[in-house]
């Protein structure tokens, strides 16, 4: 029996984690827990490497040592073939939406489930119909990703992403660049997503946005994970980390 | 004295490094998409589409060239050999010149620039704008979706404008040489007819289908490992044209060779 055996409340864990891009060190040992139902903020510094860790989770990036565990595998040495499985278990949502430009919101939303599901045409029309007017974009189904504006682009983003339903959803700075309105809708729409039980990871810079979405906040540093926990704990532990939350000169 | 040799065989080295790394890549692409190709999922729509996008659209362009090909050589060939008395000889000349290289590497050039360019751009521009890693992250596999079908597509188009190329040649010379030469049509057809044999229709022929894998592979490969964000999509297109065109040219020789070995040697 591994020893993920006898922590099933975990989603997705990290151990011993090293990552470097030619001489560059990002990541030097990287550990830490997400329980299952549970939305973890990542912050960190520009260039500290959180996108990196959200990339190993669906394998787009591969570990140079450590563990990725996600639900109970072992991911860091699946080749493509294997990581299909994972890919429809964990949903990434890019930070700049990244939907496919040649294709309309409609055949973007419908893509994973033509793709991976047995549904009918009615079934994928329906389900699609139903995840635009959840995320409010109902009506936009005939435009094309360059016909929408940034704030909807994310939206459709995100629709995208958890259209199959996941288990896991890794946002990698949803709100970025977004006006306040648009960064609320965001924040309630991974709220609802938490609320029916799926297990997040939300690296961002927005602090209001993580406090308000997030149960802790892993701040990272030197290429390791230098807090976690609540914010006040965070904040305690560390007057480092409570001068970087509060945006203070370190 | 030494820092200079020093320098001078590190810029060396990484040069060779790099095509190295280049070949190294675009022969990985080519054995995993053979391995791709024959499992499931397939996509046949996304070989349509691209036929139509590939083959379809360059067919004007590639038509045209071939055409005025054909012209020129007529019209050279014809002038030149006037002042000989050999214009007579003008149809044998012309119709195996064109059906043996210059519709097939002619076409290929122009092929290169602008569906290797397409391709390059395009794929190059999903990269940046990270459409490949959610391609990749809704557990699909570019290769199946992106490389394939383009492949697929332009092993099918290119040999087939070659061969359109091959008529619309040899009629735009045949123009010329009533035109200008004042050959008689019918002299000059019948002579096309009984010159171009079966083996120099597939010596030309045949190079095509190396030429389409080499500017699809090299397109693919260099819109993938596009680094540096849109500076790096002009220099993945550019690369793309000029290594293509370079390996139609280049394998030209040793495709002749080739087919001369298996196809006319007694």
């Amino acid at each position: 029996m591994n020893a993920w055996a006898a922590t099933t409340d975990i989603a997705v864990r990290f151990r011993g984690f090293k990552k470097s891009f030619g001489t560059k060190v990002v990541h030097r040992d990287v550990s830490f827990d997400v329980r299952r139902g549970e939305c973890l903020g990542l912050l960190g510094g520009s260039g500290a490497g959180k996108s990196v860790i959200l990339r190993s989770l669906v394998g787009l990036e591969k570990p140079d040592a450590g563990e990725v565990w996600v639900e109970n595998e072992n991911i860091s040495q699946y080749n493509e073939q294997s990581l299909i499985d994972i890919r429809r278990k964990v949903a990434y949502v890019f930070q700049n939406g990244a939907l496919f430009d040649s294709m309309s919101v409609y055949d973007n939303l419908a893509y994973a489930l033509r793709e991976h599901t047995r549904l009918t045409h009615d079934e994928i029309k329906k389900r699609v119909l139903d995840t635009l007017q959840e995320f409010g974009l109902a009506g936009n189904e005939k435009l094309f990703p360059s016909n929408l504006s940034g704030g909807m682009q994310k939206r459709v983003g995100l629709a995208r992403s958890i259209i199959l339903q996941p288990s896991i959803v890794l946002y990698d700075e949803p709100t970025a660049g977004l006006d306040p309105y648009n960064t609320r809708r965001i924040c309630d729409m991974m709220l609802r997503l938490k609320a029916k039980g799926a297990t997040a990871i939300f690296v961002t810079h927005d602090m209001p946005a993580a406090f308000s979405v997030c149960d802790r906040i892993a701040v990272l540093k030197d290429g390791k994970i230098h807090a976690i926990g609540t914010r006040e704990e965070i904040e305690r532990q560390d007057p480092w980390v409570a001068k970087f939350i509060q945006g203070e000169e370190l | 004295m030494s820092t200079l040799v020093i320098a001078i065989s590190d810029r060396i080295s990484r040069r060779f490094g790099n095509l190295f790394r280049m070949f190294g890549g675009a022969w990985l692409l080519f054995v995993q998409s053979c391995r791709d190709l024959f499992t499931r999922p397939r996509y046949p729509r996304l070989v349509i589409d691209q036929l139509y996008s590939i083959g379809v659209e360059s067919s004007a362009l590639l038509l045209v060239t071939a055409g005025f090909s054909g012209m020129v050589m007529a019209l050279q060939f014809g002038l030149g050999l006037e002042k000989f008395g050999g214009k007579l000889y003008v149809p044998k000349i012309v119709s195996l010149s064109i059906v043996r290289e210059i519709s097939p590497v002619f076409c290929s050039l122009m092929f290169a620039a602008r569906v290797g360019a397409g391709i390059a751009s395009e794929i190059a521009s999903m990269v940046v704008t990270q459409q490949i890693d959610a391609i990749r992250v809704l557990g699909t596999s570019p290769i199946k979706r992106i490389v394939i079908p383009r492949i697929l597509a332009c092993l099918i188009a290119l040999p087939l404008l070659c061969v359109l190329g091959n008529f619309v040649g040899i009629i735009g010379a045949g123009i010329v040489g009533v035109t200008e030469l004042g050959l008689d049509a019918t002299f000059f057809y019948q002579k096309v007819l009984e010159t171009v044999s079966l083996v120099d229709f597939l010596t030309g022929f045949l190079k095509t289908f190396f030429f389409a894998l080499f500017i699809s592979l090299t397109a693919c490969h260099f819109g993938l490992t596009v680094q540096g964000g849109t500076q790096g999509v002009g220099r993945a297109t550019t690369l793309a044209v000029v290594i293509s065109s370079i390996s139609v040219l280049i394998s030209d020789y040793f495709l002749t060779k080739l087919f001369y070995v298996l196809l006319e040697k007694p």
